[in-house]
């Protein structure tokens, strides 16, 4: 006598996966190439203002000036020559270029910085004049030795310094765990019942629920590797923040993952083939991907958008992980994005329920 | 744990019983009230043309489909109320029958046997099928011949009281044909039932102790080959062709030789 066979099936079925290479592919290769190459795109820095200096002066005071502008978190500087970075302006490379004239800081009669920019980047280039209008500021009361009356004192409020990997890492779980449920599940039964796999179980004593338990542990053991190796990536390789207990993080993945494998199943109840399967579950998809806060904030969404995309389910899914790996968050603080995620369970497994077919 | 009725595990007598069974697809009325028994250790087959409801009737004896009404036992288990428990007692080769990917046949056969909780050894399973050599290979690269013979080494799983072939030899060539024979008739002396549905009367004729043709959802006649074919001379039957001491057949299997072409 064996134990249970939804044991031996769950064995089996780990098996099968492991040696299926498409599903490696998709499952672990994929999302690691999305995170690797969106982490090395960095969008964090989109946002800094570029300026170029032409230093003419090259003395203490000049030099000074450009290390002062560098401390500043938002400015990209390069130094280059007149003709090279007005050159970089046209081109678009820089927002603002700054010219130090030769008596800079050395003349009776005072000298004038030049500041050059693109016509068409007038924001940044705005910016970026305020900030060195503010470092021309502090270069005359050095030469000048005026008292300041009112200092300006700056305190960072976030301690954490959070960068654009730290938004991503969360979204590119979250995704991944949406791909997997969806797609592994929709195609590996659409095939087993399109073939007559699923009839010939039929004819044994298997009990249905068993396979789907064997079926469903698997992607579940699945799900939790590839949290662990998305995760591992992003925060060895590219020091992301992850804040929370990782077994927290661990259970929202396996709860959205069993969301998404409820969905899969649905779809591949209503799929004949793998044709009528793959755009079904990609009408899904698509949407979620770009529309739950994967790759950027939902802010940028018009209002009535972001009220709306409150509710989808990967929404809840990656707002879960992202509150957990940023700040901290516990499970019962997150409650909020679980009860998301369950109502969408209990929806997605009354709408399996009535479409899974065996034949 | 089951209704008994005069079948049993043991001994002899009937070990499937089928009563009036019917069942309708649509406008179809694909098995029209079919009452027959078969007694253990017999081969028995259903013959018929494509359509006769020969599928749907074994299919129902064999727990996978319901009937509309009408009963059936398998060894004193009613299906209806109990259709886990008869599965257990059976093995089945469906006419198109598919396994998992990414299984070797080894593999497949001791997954099929944790189904039905035996520990499984797949080498004599495979080899009497002639696939020995193919134990790590997966179903989906053989031949058409190849999974068919897979297909029936995998209903022997479970070391079954009675095997259901549907149709186990539809395409496949003299050669692997007469293997089934020859597995069917060792089963028989083992002690298994062997129910067969078949459009192939050579192949009935062969292996079976009785038969019985359906026509239209209906058995319009159930006996011995051999007492059919006397019934028929009685009524003043004459083949109008001369009798022929060999076959085409025998002529192909003399040329090419009796043992498999593909391993």
């Amino acid at each position: 006598m064996l134990a249970r066979p939804a044991v031996y099936l769950t064995w089996w079925s780990i098996k099968m996966w492991s040696r299926d290479r498409a599903a490696m592919f998709w499952t672990f290769f994929l999302p690691l190439v999305i995170m690797v190459i969106f982490g090395l795109l960095n969008f964090g820095e989109l946002g800094k203002v570029d300026v170029g200096i032409v230093d003419q002066a090259g003395n203490d005071a000049s030099s000074q000036f450009i290390d002062g502008l560098s401390q500043i978190d938002a400015l990209r500087i390069e130094t280059g020559t007149a003709e090279g970075e007005r050159a970089e302006l046209a081109d678009g490379k820089r927002d603002l270029v700054i010219v130090l004239p030769e008596d800079l800081a050395s003349s009776e009669g005072g000298s004038e910085i030049v500041a050059w920019y693109h016509g068409s980047r007038e924001t940044e280039a705005r910016l970026g004049l305020t900030v060195v209008q503010s470092a021309v500021d502090e270069l005359n009361f050095a030469i000048t030795g005026a008292e300041r009356v009112v200092t300006l004192a700056e305190e960072a409020v976030e301690a954490r310094d959070l960068g654009y990997i730290d938004f991503l890492m969360p979204g590119v779980i979250g995704m991944a765990i949406m791909q997997l449920g969806l797609f592994s599940v929709a195609f590996s039964f659409v095939t087993m019942k399109r073939e007559g796999v699923l009839r010939r179980l039929l004819a044994t004593p298997l009990d249905p629920t068993s396979l789907l338990i064997a079926q469903v542990i698997t992607r579940l053991i699945v799900v939790v590797i590839q949290t662990v190796i998305l995760a591992a990536v992003a925060v060895f390789l590219f020091g992301a923040e992850f804040a929370g207990n990782f077994f927290a993080v661990m259970l929202a993945a396996a709860m959205g993952g069993a969301v998404f494998l409820a969905m899969g199943f649905a779809v591949s109840g209503w799929a004949r083939t793998e044709q009528q399967a793959a755009p079904l579950a990609n009408i899904v998809s698509l949407p979620m991907m770009f529309l739950s806060g994967v790759f950027f904030s939902r802010d940028v969404l018009p209002a009535i958008l972001q009220r709306v995309t409150d509710f989808l389910p990967l929404t809840y899914l990656v707002e879960a992980i992202r509150g957990m790996t940023v700040e901290g968050d516990t499970v019962l603080m997150q409650w909020p994005n679980f009860l998301g995620l369950a109502v969408w369970l209990v929806v997605a497994f009354v709408i399996a329920n009535r479409t899974f077919r065996w034949e | 744990m089951s209704i008994t009725n005069n079948t049993s595990t043991k001994g002899t007598g009937p070990i499937i019983i089928v009563e009036e069974l019917r069942k309708r697809y649509g406008d179809i009325q694909a098995v029209d009230g079919i009452s027959f028994e078969v007694q253990r250790g017999e081969v028995f087959a259903l013959l018929g043309p494509n359509g006769s409801g020969k599928t749907t009737t074994v299919e129902i004896i064999e727990g996978m489909r319901s009937a509309d009404s009408g009963r059936a036992w398998v060894a004193g288990i009613d299906v209806r109320n109990n259709p886990k428990a008869v599965k257990q007692l059976i093995g089945v080769q469906l006419q198109s029958s598919a396994f998992f990917e990414h299984l070797k046949l080894a593999e497949l056969l001791r997954m099929l046997g944790s189904i039905y909780r035996v520990k499984v050894d797949p080498d004599p399973l495979l080899e009497a099928v002639d696939l020995a050599e193919r134990k790590s290979a997966s179903f989906r690269t053989l031949s058409g011949g190849q999974k068919q013979r897979f297909a029936i080494a995998a209903s022997l799983v479970n070391d079954p009281d009675v095997v259901f072939l549907d149709e186990p030899t539809t395409g496949l060539d003299p050669q692997a044909r007469r293997l089934i024979w020859d597995l069917a008739k060792t089963w028989k002396r083992d002690g298994r039932t062997v129910v067969l549905t078949t459009h192939y009367m050579e192949e009935a004729e062969e292996l079976c102790d009785r038969v019985a043709v359906m026509d239209s959802g209906k058995i319009i006649a159930m006996a011995s080959p051999a007492q059919l074919i006397d019934q028929l001379i009685s009524r003043g039957f004459h083949r109008e062709q001369e009798v022929r001491l060999a076959t085409l057949e025998d002529v192909f299997l003399d040329l090419t030789g009796r043992s498999l072409r593909e391993f």
